[in-house]
């Protein structure tokens, strides 16, 4: 057992009363007399232990320390601690002297020692072996095992054995495995698994049940075909996976199908198609003792991947005969099954629609115009219009009709679906779905046709004919997108009128207008121009070169949906993003709250709303638990080095969970997410205080973080209606406010609090160090050293050819600057003051910091009041650079002054030039931030005067050429008249004037 | 479309379609850890095409501290259901009923006498679900909850403890008829 501070442990049962006392008193010093006198007169280190431990309480560091010395000692001589009870007061002494990272180097290597002097002590071993599991020390733990393994050998606990398995295997993939054994320990795992099969084969051949170091729980099973997968030949691997007693079928017969569904994975990873074939026709013709299919396997990946093998065999006819024999067993029994099962097999009669051989197909010709296709869509859409699923269940195959056959779908078969047997709600969900359809075609090739350019080589978008409509344009086809919206439009004001239809509407999985003001948000967010972030460059701000009016529409008619129905989280969620777009972060708080996105989710949720949030508004930070969730969730999860509830995973013998869990634990340390809460939480404190005492890289969640460290983004988007096509960009990626979270990302903005720290510091007032001199020498080094490392990083990262594309043109600037930056301050604390002119490396690196400033002040300066109300993100930034400027003028001229004042000869402190630069620096940085304050001054008085509900409502409406018109009485009709609008309007005002006044508490320099 | 399989780790960057839903609660990691470590096979997923979970169930084994042995409420080893949810877009499919029938089938391979819940005395809908499964009502416990699901003036409610029996129970010896008329407190329920 690993004690904490909080449970200190209890002394042996031998020890004195008097002793025992004292030590539960915290009594420390009595407890130091007491001990040293009965070491003495018992001769046992024990007691000196407990000295240690007691002096370890005291309060001057020689007394803290002097257990860690003694522990030091005990490591490097080679003792052996002769009893348990020793090391774990040693260990709960020590446990704020010694790094959790040391402890495979200290107590570790006690507990090994202990275990192999005392290998019959089982339950100490695993006392033992379980503190280093909770340490996560895997080098020693599997010493332990092995031991213990070995101890164990005839006993009747199998764990063990498979311990010491699994922790040669996890050695064999951590980096704590000591270089160039990785290969050793796999092997090892894999040669004690492979005997332990063996072991079994013969058992069960011999009908003998006492395999003891064989294969016999599922577990044990399932950890050596994960073994076996990493470490053997592709073939070794089939092999085993069909063997007759032990592989995959020999499983699933049993009801596990676990092993089969891995199987598969590694059997597509390794393009096996004829054994994913011949696994998938074995497993789904098992057949129950009624007679009917088993339905464990009638799953859909499972009906996929068979489908999919079948369109790969050589004679894919007869393959595809099998499947379709197999499926008619299905289909003849399926009244008896779940509704689950199926809409899976009848996805699966659609699938091999779609994957059927040419030679197959073409008894199957087309009939008026009616492909077997369309035909089998129709079919499926007949049964499941009313389900809530059936549009994401028909998307992928929609999408691969070709344009004939979506365009006799959109236009006849679907209208005469909704004719045969008509209810209204029938033909209204036919017609949602086929304004869906016609929505999806928008994004897909296969709608339009290029148009010759008549310019070459021209940058500007390629111009297509839609063949749908027969408009020009660029795509996605305008003219369909208006059609789309007039329609959802009048669909939804015919739904509104049939009020005995609306009585029915809360028996649907989905209120129907819910789906088309969706529809209509959508189609206005690409009429709006929205185009997400470009393929390489950085992101532009993302309404700039938009039409504004028709994203604040898509806005208003979301947003009055969610009023009617707040319980739709897809829809909450997609406003979060636009509100967030809009400049309206304090209202999107107020639709995130209800969300109550907290503990585990957080991870993958928050940053919908909580990337890059300090940017835009950093007052929401005032209130104190706004991030304070994030922090608790990581703080506790990752506070032990081990991923959570290992031990559990040991002692129950729960191996593959054992795997996973690791795999999931080392996930969750390098998360994005994780650094957006250290970043976003020090650039808001920033904000408000200036500079922060505690540097970045003593943030314990961040602390280990290297610049190999590859982050990792996990946010979820399957709550977001998607009605895009594969080729088209997810709703998401239009309406973020920049790229997603990225390992280059969360590193550039590290390293960037890593910058700030170092020009940012300031000793404290009251520090006053005996060696003066030597200790500005040090921290002159340190800050050169820092400075130059943090350029070297942030030029590796921006200078990968990805990166560009994974920040905003803002962020872009801001690191870009920084990296700049930081070199030419190390190059400033470094370079001679001679009289020599700067070596032109020097004078390009000053010219291109110069260059970053100007493009992001050229993005920041904007007359139009809409772009500066939603451009709060590029004056972060610019701010951020500004006041970066400003503390590094300071540094340097800190110690300009400093050496200057230490050496009159002249040769000391920065060279003449750069001081030169520094104060064109500080100029442009003083401009900068006037610029800034100017801004949030002249918003604030604006947001002051009145007419602000009518400014809103005209940017939103009566901004179009005439043409449009019908679509602003679209929306007006949506939200139930323009009247309604103005309380909209009001809400986003509030929060305009809410985040603006924010800004306007922060300090500027 | 759905598969059906264990929960792993990651499935918890993919809930939520499940658990953005008020009605579903969110737990600390160490909760979903918990049961991912001890009992794997009752910790099962339905997935769509895109890998999202669009239900779940989590289910432990096992019964009442030895030391409680000859009490009258001493639960002999059994799985229990601790939670299960399936995503609203998803309903109306069976999922539940599928998620539930792979944890008795699991129940059944971890030799348990009886797979039980605890659901609210008003909550027909679920008990009419259960009861469909053939889950009866074993006993009510009195003031399980401290709430009530429909009246903000009460501040506690009962739960019903519903059980079905394995197949290990051939007798039928851990159900009763009227258990709803057997009352016990919390404390009596381990």
């Amino acid at each position: 057992m690993s004690y904490s501070r909080h449970y200190r442990p209890a002394l042996k049962s031998s020890v004195d009363v008097q002793l025992q006392t004292a030590f539960s008193d915290g009594n420390w010093q009595t407890v130091i007399r007491l001990a040293d006198k009965r070491a003495k007169s018992l001769k046992d280190p024990y007691y000196d232990a407990i000295k240690l431990c007691a002096q370890s309480q005291l309060d001057t560091a020689n007394d803290q320390y002097s257990v860690v010395f003694a522990v030091d000692d005990l490591v490097s001589k080679g003792t052996t601690v002769k009893d348990l009870e020793t090391i774990e007061l040693y260990e709960w002494a020590c446990e704020d002297q010694i790094e959790a990272s040391d402890y495979s180097n200290t107590f570790g290597v006690l507990r090994s020692r202990y275990v192999k002097a005392n290998p019959r002590a089982i339950t100490n071993g695993i006392s033992c072996l379980q503190a280093c599991l909770l340490h996560w020390d895997l080098v020693n733990a599997q010493q332990i095992a092995a031991v213990l393994d070995k101890a164990s050998s005839n006993s009747n606990d199998r764990r063990p054995m498979f311990w010491n398995i699994t922790l040669t295997y996890l050695l064999s993939i951590s980096p704590q495995c000591p270089d160039g054994k990785q290969k050793l320990f796999g092997l090892l795992a894999f040669k004690q698994l492979e005997k332990a099969a063996v072991l079994s084969e013969l058992a069960e051949k011999s009908n003998d049940d006492l395999a003891d170091r064989g294969l016999r729980a599922e577990e044990e099973l399932y950890l050596y075909y994960r073994v076996l997968a990493k470490n053997s030949s592709s073939d070794d691997y089939l092999k085993q996976i069909l063997h007759p007693e032990l592989g995959a079928m020999k499983q699933f017969e049993q009801g596990k199908k676990q092993l089969f569904l891995e199987a598969l994975d590694v059997f597509e990873a390794q393009e096996r198609w004829d054994q994913i074939f011949e696994l998938c026709r074995q497993a789904l013709s098992l057949m129950e003792d009624e007679g009917v299919p088993s339905y464990l396997a009638a799953d859909w990946k499972v009906w996929k991947r068979f489908i999919a093998a079948a369109s790969k065999k050589s004679d894919d006819e007869a393959a595809f005969e099998q499947v379709q024999q197999l499926l008619q067993t299905f289909v003849s029994t399926k009244s008896k099954t779940a509704q689950m099962y199926k809409k899976n097999i009848a996805l699966a009669v659609l699938e091999t629609h779609f994957r059927l051989p040419q030679s197959l197909l073409s008894s199957k010709a087309r009939l008026d115009g009616l492909s077997p296709r369309v035909a089998q869509i129709c079919l499926y859409l007949d049964n499941n219009y009313d389900r809530l699923s059936a549009f994401n269940d028909l998307k992928s195959y929609v999408e691969e009709l070709d344009f004939e056959e979506f365009k006799y779908l959109l236009e006849v078969m679907i209208p005469k679906l909704a004719e045969s047997e008509p209810t209204p709600a029938k033909s209204f969900l036919l017609k949602v779905l086929e304004l869906k359809f016609r929505y999806l075609l928008t994004t897909c090739p296969q709608s339009r046709s290029e148009l010759p350019s008549v310019v070459s080589e021209t940058s500007e978008p390629s111009s297509y004919r839609c063949r749908f409509c027969g408009n020009t344009g660029i795509s996605p086809c305008t003219s369909c997108l208006e059609a789309i919206v007039s329609s959802a439009a009048s669909t939804r004001q015919d739904i509104n009128k049939d009020a005995e239809f609306v009585k029915t509407i809360p028996g649907l999985d989905k209120d129907p207008r819910a789906h088309l003001s969706m529809l209509i948000g959508l189609c206005l967010i690409k009429l709006a121009k929205l185009t997400g972030k470009p393929p390489t460059g950085p992101a532009p701000p993302p309404l700039q070169e938009t039409k504004t009016f028709r994203f604040l529409q898509a806005v208003l008619v979301l947003d009055s949906q969610l009023q009617e129905t707040p319980n739709d989280n897809g829809l909450r969620l997609l406003l979060v993003e636009l509100y967030l777009l809009l400049g309206c972060a304090s209202y999107a708080y107020k639709l995130w709250t209800p969300l109550d996105v907290k503990r585990t989710i957080q991870d993958a949720l928050s940053p919908h709303f909580f990337d890059r949030i300090s940017t835009l508004s950093p007052s929401l930070f005032l209130n104190n638990r706004f991030i304070a969730p994030l922090w608790s969730y990581y703080t506790n999860t990752l506070r032990d080095p081990c991923p959570m509830r290992i031990w559990d995973a040991f002692s129950t013998g729960s191996y593959s969970s054992i795997l996973d869990m690791t795999e999931y634990d080392d996930r969750l340390r390098r998360s994005c997410t994780v650094v957006m809460t250290v970043v976003e939480e020090r650039q808001a404190a920033l904000r408000f205080r200036g500079r922060l005492d505690d540097p970045v890289h003593e943030s314990s969640l961040v602390a280990k973080i290297t610049d190999d460290t590859e982050l990792v983004n996990a946010v979820d988007y399957g709550s977001f209606t998607n009605l895009e096509s594969r080729y088209s960009a997810a709703v998401q990626d239009l309406v973020r406010l920049g790229p997603a979270p990225s390992n280059e990302r969360s590193h550039l903005a590290l390293l960037t609090a890593q910058f700030r720290d170092v020009i940012d510091y300031r000793s404290p007032k009251d520090y006053k160090p005996a060696k003066q001199q030597d200790n500005l020498a040090k921290e002159h080094i340190y800050n050169i050293e820092m400075l130059s490392r943090v350029h070297e990083s942030m030029t590796s990262f921006l200078h990968k050819t990805s990166t560009p594309a994974k920040l905003t043109s803002a962020e872009d600037a801001l690191y870009t600057f920084t990296a700049l930056l930081a070199g030419f301050l190390a190059t400033a604390l470094t370079h001679p003051r001679t009289p020599e002119p700067l070596p032109a490396s020097i004078i390009d690196n000053i010219t291109a910091l110069k260059t970053v400033l100007a493009t992001l002040r050229t993005e920041f300066n904007s007359d139009s009041l809409l772009d500066q109300l939603t451009s709060m993100h590029t004056l972060s930034c610019l701010l951020d650079i500004a006041v970066s400027i400003k503390h590094s003028v300071v540094l340097i001229g800190t110690w300009h002054e400093r050496e200057q004042s230490r050496d009159r000869s002249g040769k000391s402190g920065c060279h003449k030039d750069i001081i030169g630069a520094l104060k064109a620096f500080d100029g442009l940085a003083v401009k900068a931030i006037n610029d800034v304050k100017f801004r949030i001054k002249s918003l604030k008085e604006k947001l002051g005067e009145g007419g602000w509900l009518d400014k809103i409502l005209d940017w939103t409406f009566n901004q179009s050429d005439g043409s449009d018109d019908i679509l602003d009485k679209a929306v007006e009709d949506v939200i139930g008249g323009r009247g309604n609008a103005e309380e909209w309007a009001g809400k986003v005002f509030e929060s305009w004037n809410e985040g603006v006044t924010g800004w306007t508490l922060v300090k500027m320099e | 479309m759905a598969n059906f399989r264990r929960f792993r780790p990651d499935d918890l960057n993919k809930f939520s379609k499940c658990n953005l839903d008020q009605y579903t609660e969110t737990y600390e990691l160490g909760f979903y850890m918990q049961y991912h470590a001890k009992w794997p096979s009752l910790f099962q997923v339905a997935e769509d095409q895109d890998g999202n979970i669009i239900g779940y169930i989590m289910g432990k084994l096992e019964s009442s501290p030895e030391v409680y042995q000859y009490s009258e409420h001493y639960l002999p080893w059994h799985a229990h259901i601790t939670a299960v949810t399936v995503a609203p877009e998803a309903r109306r499919l069976g999922i539940g009923r599928l998620l539930t029938q792979h944890l008795e089938v699991a129940a059944d391979a971890n030799n348990a006498w009886f797979v039980d819940l605890f659901v609210r005395v008003t909550n027909d809908k679920a008990i009419a679900f259960y009861k469909s499964m053939g889950y009866s009502v074993f006993r009510t416990v009195k003031d399980y909850y401290g709430d009530h699901s429909t009246d903000p003036t009460l501040n506690s409610e009962d739960a019903y403890d519903m059980r079905k029996p394995c197949k290990r129970d051939v007798k039928l010896e851990h159900i009763r008829e009227n258990g709803e008329k057997f009352e016990v407190n919390p404390e009596d329920v381990w």
